[in-house]
């Protein structure tokens, strides 16, 4: 194994890693434990007078497939772009891998409860809606949110696995403080979840992969009530900043044209982006961009199992991305809409 | 309280250290006592009244029982513990069940009956009502029948009922196995500490690593539309489920063997690799084996008349089938069973598959005796009908189910397109059922050459399951079994 391994760059696929980058000596781009470090740059780039956009999404947003020294992320492509055109615009990204609905409604809060923001884009991947759970280094965030109870009770009907209430009980009580002060004391302890991580990966791309020999990735199905647990969210992120005036800018994540087989059936997925089309574009201050298909088939990366991977591209695939936002954002506000 | 946790290994560290430094018999009983009654209340301390109140009713029943010189006197008091037992359970357990049923019958002649909620009734569950209650109704039926002499001392019978290896999940123990060992003079032996000690891994090990880790796999499945699951997604979701409840409910058994092992008291078995069954008879024989006793000793032999046993081990086992009354018997205590296990028409039917099973192999010759013609396929096909009884008990409701078995029985549904269920689940399938009968061959292979058995290799295996626990253990995970 690896000195520096890190089970997220293996969840990745082969020769595709996490980036953090900074733009103008700031930092504009990071996973939930950099929000206090985000939420300066937002203030800063707002004091300059730019209009500053958060960027939220999944690991598409800060990893990239054979990396060369010099290779940024499409968000300090979008600054670069919205520089080049002399424009006031400026972009901060917040993400995490497999990032739900919860999730992103967590790093949401974080950042809006803290600052204002001129917009917020999503990169919409439908494959989010399968995801479940919630990481550790959100739940402070997602626990400050004002909706934090009915959510996280909805969360635990979901996996239904704990049927009893055994929460707020004297036993929960002692529980957390002794695995708080075991967690604070064993770092090997508290990186648990990241072994798992490591032990699930290799389970999937080498074991089963030896057992079966698969040469295709299985498609995957939404779980329908996984689905609504995390449209529940989505519809929070939208009400939430319908409530603050805050735009809205949602766009299909750029996916592998041509894939076969599609990661997901097409019929649904095909339907359920059309539907959301459709009631992004008919809410006031929510837009919808279609960017499924703007990074070529040569651009992207090789998955762990040594097949096509479906969400991560090289540095190619981030320049078009950051472009692609950023001239959408520019044609909004010459629409007026924003 | 439950025993995956950093809090019970806390509690059994200074339980078990109070224990052996007690001087006196007397003074271990009362620790034990006081200790089950915290174990409970770390749940919900007002329930703890609730099992201390049933405790005392049996208590109480039984010498008035036993100092009844008329049958009818003794059967008066008999019937006033089953009531008052049976009425809690009935209460808590089945309120909610009953009037929705009744609600559904009033509907259909166009009543309609408020929800139970919305007439603010909210009633909590007790965790392990079924097995306490059944282990208090059984001192009271064996003190009746005069297999045992009712105990005189309160403390030491509070804490036959509430000792808390064995008061939230089972097993479920005679008072005849249980007293004795509890209120005998022990030493302190570093052999009980050290098969304890390992005993409590092994459990944890399942529980934690197994059984919680298969939940994230099969909780998606069973939320995905039946009608859709190919036959191959099917079979996959009941082995996996098969797997996951399997390694819950024996990883929490022998984390309570292991806890009162700690203590010096052995507790009999209640699983012996119940996926290598050669036949239903052969599987309850294995499984939950303390619960089959308890069914056959004080519902199913009464029932067909036949002399019951006073263990709980064998199972629900050994009867004859000669004759009418002894079928009836069969399905109406696996009906009970299958109620037992959970307040919904799919536990019947769970009961019922069952009950149909044991049934097929004692009348039909071929069946019959497949075990000794050829055992292996007696084998795999006892486990294709054990796992594929587990999809009543894991579905969402008796259309599901129905759904799923005629999925099973359909053969243009065996095929791999359109499947729900991914190619990691079906790998996982495969590679517990082929590790199973692997480590069961090499059990047998390590008892046979017991001797051979090298220490260093079992604090080895030990060291590596604890880092297992450790990688898998999270902060609140409960037993599947403890909503029955």
């Amino acid at each position: 194994m690896a000195k520096d391994f890190d089970p997220k760059n293996f969840g990745l696929g082969k020769n595709t890693h996490s980036f953090v980058n900074q733009f103008e000596d700031m930092q504009i781009s990071g996973f939930a434990d950099d929000v206090t470090n985000l939420v300066r740059t937002v203030r800063k780039f707002r004091e300059d007078g730019a209009k500053t956009f958060l960027w939220l999404g999944a690991s598409q947003l800060h990893s990239i497939n054979q990396p060369n020294p010099g290779d940024k992320l499409a968000v300090t492509y979008a600054n670069q772009t919205s520089t080049q055109k002399s424009a006031n615009r400026r972009y901060v990204q917040l993400s995490e891998p497999n990032a739900n609905f919860h999730e992103l409604w967590a790093m949401l809060h974080s950042v809006i409860s803290k600052t204002n923001v001129d917009g917020v884009i999503l990169g919409f991947t439908y494959d989010d809606l399968n995801e479940p759970g919630l990481r550790k280094s959100l739940i402070p965030f997602y626990r400050a949110s004002p909706i934090e109870s009915e959510l996280l009770e909805e969360q635990q009907s979901t996996e239904k696995s704990a049927e009893l209430a055994t929460n707020k009980t004297p036993q929960a009580w002692l529980e957390n403080i002794l695995v708080d002060q075991i967690e604070g004391r064993l770092t090997a302890f508290q990186k648990r979840g990241l072994i798992r991580a490591y032990i699930e990966a290799m389970y999937k791309n080498w074991i089963v992969q030896a057992i079966f020999a698969v040469k295709k990735k299985p498609q995957v199905k939404l779980i329908p009530d996984r689905q609504k647990w995390n449209e529940k969210a989505f519809t929070r992120i939208r009400e939430k900043l319908s409530e603050q005036e805050i735009p809205l800018i949602v766009y299909k994540a750029p996916h592998q044209p041509g894939m076969k087989p599609f990661y997901h059936p097409r019929k649904p997925f095909d339907h359920y982006h059309e539907n959301l089309s459709k009631t992004l574009t008919s809410s006031k201050n929510s837009h919808y961009f279609d960017f499924e298909t703007i990074v070529d088939s040569s651009h992207w990366g090789i998955n762990a199992a040594g097949q096509p991977d479906a969400f991560h591209f090289t540095v190619v695939g981030h320049r078009i991305l950051g472009k692609a936002v950023d001239d959408a954002i520019q044609k909004l506000e010459v629409d007026n809409a924003l | 309280m439950l025993f995956n946790s950093w809090g019970y290994l806390l509690f059994l560290l200074i339980c078990v250290g109070l224990y052996w430094s007690l001087p006196q018999r007397r003074l271990r009983i009362g620790l034990v006592s006081v200790a089950s009654i915290a174990f409970y209340a770390m749940w919900r301390w007002e329930f703890s009244l609730l099992v201390v109140f049933s405790a005392f009713v049996d208590f109480f029943v039984s010498k008035r029982i036993a100092a009844a010189t008329e049958l009818a006197a003794r059967k008066k008091w008999l019937l006033c513990s089953l009531i008052i037992n049976l009425g809690l359970l009935i209460f808590f357990k089945y309120t909610y069940f009953i009037y929705d049923n009744i609600s559904i019958i009033a509907g259909a002649v166009n009543t309609s009956l408020p929800a139970l909620n919305d007439l603010g009734v909210k009633i909590i569950l007790p965790l392990g009502i079924s097995f306490y209650t059944f282990q208090t109704i059984s001192y009271s039926i064996d003190v009746y029948r005069k297999t045992i002499e009712p105990l005189d001392d309160f403390v030491l019978f509070t804490a036959y009922v509430m000792f808390w290896p064995q008061l939230i999940a089972g097993p479920i123990l005679r008072a005849g196995e249980v007293i004795p060992e509890l209120d005998s003079e022990k030493r302190f032996s570093f052999e009980d500490l050290a098969e304890g000690f390992e005993r409590i891994v092994i459990g944890l090990f399942k529980k934690v690593v197994f059984a919680d880790t298969l939940a994230l796999v099969v909780d998606p499945i069973f939320t995905q539309e039946a009608a859709l699951l190919t036959a191959v997604d099917v079979w996959v979701a009941a082995f996996l489920f098969g797997f996951q409840i399997y390694f819950d409910f024996s990883g929490y058994s022998d984390v309570a063997i292991g806890s009162a092992r700690l203590l010096g008291i052995k507790f009999p078995e209640n699983f012996n690799w119940p996926y290598v069954s050669n036949s239903p008879k052969d599987f309850w024989g294995r499984w939950h084996i303390s619960l089959g006793s308890w069914i056959r000793d004080y519902l199913y032999l009464p029932l067909t008349g036949q002399k019951f046993q006073t263990k709980s081990q064998g199972g629900l086992v050994g009867a004859t089938m000669d004759k009418k009354s002894a079928d009836r018997a069969l399905f109406l205590t696996w009906l009970i069973m299958g109620f037992w296990h959970g307040a919904a028409w799919t536990f019947a039917l769970w009961g019922v598959y069952h009950a149909v099973w044991i049934f097929a192999y004692r009348r039909f010759g071929p069946l019959k005796n497949l075990s000794k013609r050829v055992p292996l396929v007696a084998i795999g096909l006892m486990l294709l009908i054990s796992m594929a009884g587990w999809l009543p008990f894991r579905a969402n409701s008796v259309a599901d189910t129905m759904t799923m078995f005629g999925t099973l029985l359909n053969p243009f549904k065996y095929t791999l397109n359109g499947h729900r269920v991914t190619i990691y689940s079906y790998a996982l399938a495969l590679l517990l059922t082929m590790g199973q009968f692997g480590a069961y061959y090499l059990q047998k292979v390590q008892l046979r050459d017991s001797k051979a058995t090298i220490v260093g290799l079992r604090i080895v295996r030990q060291a590596l399951m604890i880092c297992a626990i450790l990688i898998c253990l999270e902060r609140v995970q409960t037993f599947i079994y403890f909503q029955f």
